[in-house]
């Protein structure tokens, strides 16, 4: 499973807590690691210090034992005792000087044949074999006649010392011992703070728990665990009493190997300051994490909050809205991002006002173009239909109407007919009074610009007919020309103050199309290059014609209708007009005349008008044998 | 009392009569003692005694004297005739406290100085152990003797044994560390004959003597 983390903020969190949590997680082992590790390393020197305390203390001990074992052996008054041969007395002698030695639990006096002269454990005992001739026989090699040793007596180790009797020489020996018993092990546990158990075998093999500072339930568990064999006896040994870890350290107590100490430290207990410290850290390390949580949230509600009111504005650009502003006090980046936008959509508000001011003054297409473009005088030369188009005797519409009233009407016309152009994708040139002049195909290449000129005038008499109808209340009459070539479309003017415009031949012949449609009484006129170039029209060959200042002639139609929407009528129309065109210029007058008849029936138009009168006066006069059908205008 | 001690001379000068007389000019017969311990070393104050099987001896009471000097008994051992008596002179300026719980003569002589100690009589055989109250270390040894033919062993080990007559003598050792109490050996002596006995005791080891190593406030200085 991956998470996706798509908002910045939460991120930022994810990432600063991340580490943070990382970083302390790290640190806080490493710390556990190396408290565990030093608190063992600690236990177990403090262990091996101990292990040298307890024998220490046994020793101290022993040598005491010795020194007042040797007073004994030499004592005079001791003497006569010993002599008596009364065995009570010896005892009871005996019994005198135990009580003086505060280190000692038992006292024996053995004669020279090992034999118990008296023994304060047993007073009833006598002539027996002391327990421990070994004992005494490793006196008597020794240099001082003296040896000590641990003995087992009832399980429980004594640790027993041998010194001469001397009175003076030789004649006894005396035994003097101490019990390693509970008080051995709590006067050690004060002094080292370690537990410690003692175990004794008489066989090596077997291990019996005797005496232990650990309380009943430990010592118990202790007992059943040395019971099931779980001890190894194996120093650096560790095992949990009761869920409590102990480090553990053995030390032999004497080389006969009958009894050793085991002493142990919980490491728990050990731990214990340390555990208190663990606590503050974990909540220092939890209080950390919030802090560092609230940190991130903050740093990234100060970062976020900008920029989604930045993104708020941008969209609110996007939508064109630019008197957005973003109000903040950060000095930071994000408030210098956020100054830069300002400044941005105080820039982007300007240049739309240009935009649209330009709009105004230009067309759309033209306004974006001088925006895209590097702005310069000069132009290239395109394929573009250029469209002429003027209401017909504006200026006796205009006499008698208020001037106001003029411009209302004419403001009317030319938002409705700009519209009109536009939608078909054309561009508005220039208006030079009631006329227009458009362009299609520059700046902007549609591919099928010149059929949409050819659309936008049928379209523009159909927007006339309503606004004629609708607003005017009267017919106002307009001709519109239409001529398709290749044009010079640019810049023109001077470099502070141009034009984006088209220049050339073609654009002269769409205006004097425009001309010719109140000769002809037509409302659209279009060459014969725009007949070719949108040709999913059909039209009707009108004249061909010799315009001035121009010496080709041109053939001059008028669009009827889309070839998918022509009526029946119009096609008769269309064909009676070929047939007549073909006859006249066969010079078959009468059969030209008969066509002309027939097309008056269906309308009586000024084309008909002008041909009867043309047939008329060739009937009269015929055509020179040069003629080439063209009628030739020398006026504009 | 006197009449004892005069008896005692009579038999002494018969004694000597007899061996000039029935003896005639010739040589008695010697006991020659070499003792050794277990590792070969000579013995020194080992007691060697031959008491005849068959004749009686005449005993003579002596009076022997111990010299305490320099804390020590000298000499350290001490043959005596049964009924003999020992003085013990104290040679040191300080005092001595003599005492002995042997079976043979228990007695004690509480501190004194010099001479002013009576002389103690020992008139029962055996060995008696001497020590001293004050001083650990010092031991005396006096061996009560029921014949005059004793001799003590030198540093060499060795001991004379003279004026024998031909007889079976029992001889018998005895040394302050011996093991056993005594050991005793039956020999035969020939007339004029020097007879050589090497007798290998098997002493107790000596217990030292202790001494401080360390001065008292030195203690933790090694």
């Amino acid at each position: 499973m991956t998470m996706q983390f798509k908002r910045f903020q939460t991120r930022l969190i994810v990432f600063f807590v991340a580490l943070l949590a990382l970083l302390q997680l790290t640190v806080f082992l490493a710390v556990n690691d190396a408290n565990i590790r030093n608190a063992r390393q600690v236990i177990k020197e403090n262990l091996q210090v101990g292990s040298s305390v307890f024998n220490r203390l046994i020793e101290e001990r022993t040598r005491n034992l010795f020194q007042h074992a040797r007073l004994i052996s030499s004592d005079y008054a001791f003497k006569p005792a010993f002599y008596s041969d009364d065995r009570p007395t010896i005892l009871s002698a005996l019994e005198n000087h135990l009580q003086r030695i505060e280190d000692a639990d038992i006292m024996l006096l053995v004669d020279l044949d090992l034999k118990i002269i008296a023994d304060t454990r047993s007073p009833e005992i006598t002539s027996e074999t002391v327990a421990w001739p070994a004992l005494i026989e490793r006196a008597e090699q020794n240099d001082y006649a003296e040896a000590t040793a641990v003995v087992l007596i009832e399980n429980l180790p004594f640790q027993i010392i041998v010194v001469p009797y001397l009175s003076p020489d030789i004649n006894a020996w005396i035994l003097l011992g101490f019990a390693i018993d509970q008080q051995v092990a709590d006067d050690l546990k004060q002094m080292i703070n370690s537990e410690i158990s003692f175990f004794v075998s008489s066989d090596s093999k077997q291990w019996r728990l005797t005496r232990s500072t650990l309380d009943k339930d430990k010592a118990g568990s202790l007992m059943r665990k040395n019971k099931q064999q779980e001890l190894s006896f194996n120093q650096g040994q560790t095992f949990t009493l009761d869920d409590e870890e102990y480090i553990v350290l053995y030390t032999q107590l004497a080389e006969n190997k009958t009894v050793f100490a085991m002493l142990q430290r919980s490491l728990d207990q050990a731990l214990k300051p340390y555990l208190r410290l663990r606590q503050t850290l974990q909540i220092l390390m939890l209080f950390g994490l919030l802090l560092s949580l609230l940190g991130a949230l903050f740093i990234a509600r100060k970062v976020t909050k900008p920029v989604k009111a930045l993104t708020l504005s941008v969209q609110k650009i996007e939508q064109g809205d630019y008197h957005t502003k973003i109000i903040t006090e950060q000095k930071d980046e994000i408030g210098q991002l956020a100054g830069s936008f300002n400044q941005m959509a105080k820039g982007l508000e300007e240049k739309e006002k240009v935009r649209n001011l330009l709009g105004k003054v230009v067309s759309k297409e033209v306004a974006e173009e001088l925006l895209c473009r590097k702005i310069e005088l000069g132009g290239e030369e395109k394929q573009a239909t250029i469209l002429f188009s003027d209401i017909r005797d504006f200026t006796s519409l205009c006499e008698g109407a208020p001037a106001q009233e003029i411009l209302t009407m004419l403001n009317v016309y030319l938002t409705k007919m700009s519209a009109v152009i536009e939608i078909n994708h054309g561009v508005i040139d220039k208006y030079i009074g009631d006329a227009i002049m458009a362009l299609f195909g520059v700046p902007v290449n549609h591919g099928n610009d010149a059929h949409n000129a050819v659309a936008t005038a049928i379209a523009m008499n159909q927007a006339l007919q309503k606004l004629n109808k609708d607003k005017f209340g009267k017919a106002i009459k307009i001709g519109i020309g239409l001529n398709t070539g290749r044009v010079v479309a640019g810049n023109m003017g001077s470099p502070d103050r141009l034009n984006y415009t088209v220049i050339g031949d073609d654009v002269n012949l769409a205006s004097r199309l425009e001309g010719l449609t109140k000769f002809y009484d037509l409302p659209v006129l279009v060459s014969e290059s725009t007949r070719t170039a949108a040709d999913s029209f059909v039209y009707q060959e009108i004249d061909r014609v010799r315009v001035k200042g121009k010496q080709n002639a041109v053939a001059i139609y008028r669009p009827v209708a889309l070839l998918s929407q022509i009526s029946q009528p119009q096609w008769l129309e269309v064909e009676i007009c070929s047939t007549m065109l073909s006859a006249y210029r066969a010079q078959k007058w009468e059969k030209a005349l008969e066509q002309l008849d027939q097309l008056a029936l269906i309308e009586d138009s000024e084309f008909c008008q002008i041909y009867r009168q043309r047939i008329a006066i060739f009937q009269v006069s015929p055509p020179p044998q040069d003629w080439d059908f063209t009628f030739e205008f020398t006026e504009k | 009392m006197f009449f004892n001690r005069s008896l005692k001379l009579l038999s002494k000068v018969l004694t000597v009569f007899f061996c000039f007389t029935v003896g005639g000019p010739v040589e008695a017969a010697v006991l020659k003692i070499q003792a050794i311990d277990q590792q070969n070393k000579p013995v020194e104050n080992a007691v060697i005694t031959a008491t005849p099987l068959f004749s009686k001896v005449e005993i003579v009471k002596q009076t022997k004297i111990i010299d305490q000097i320099n804390k020590e008994y000298v000499p350290r051992v001490v043959i005596i005739s049964k009924g003999s008596s020992v003085k013990f002179p104290n040679k040191d300026n300080i005092r001595h406290h003599v005492y002995s719980f042997s079976k043979a003569k228990q007695f004690e002589l509480p501190l004194y100085e010099g001479s002013t100690a009576p002389p103690v009589e020992f008139n029962s055989e055996g060995t008696v152990t001497l020590g001293c109250n004050i001083h650990d270390w010092m031991r005396g040894y006096v061996y009560i003797s029921e014949t005059p033919f004793a001799a003590l062993t030198d540093k060499k080990g060795a001991a004379v044994i003279q004026e024998l007559t031909e007889e079976t003598y029992r001889v018998d050792f005895w040394h302050p560390r011996l093991k056993k109490t005594l050991i005793s050996r039956e020999i035969k002596l020939q007339q004029d004959s020097i007879e050589t006995v090497k007798i290998r005791l098997q002493l107790k080891q000596l217990i030292k003597k202790r001494q401080k190593m360390k001065t008292r406030f030195g203690r933790y200085s090694d």
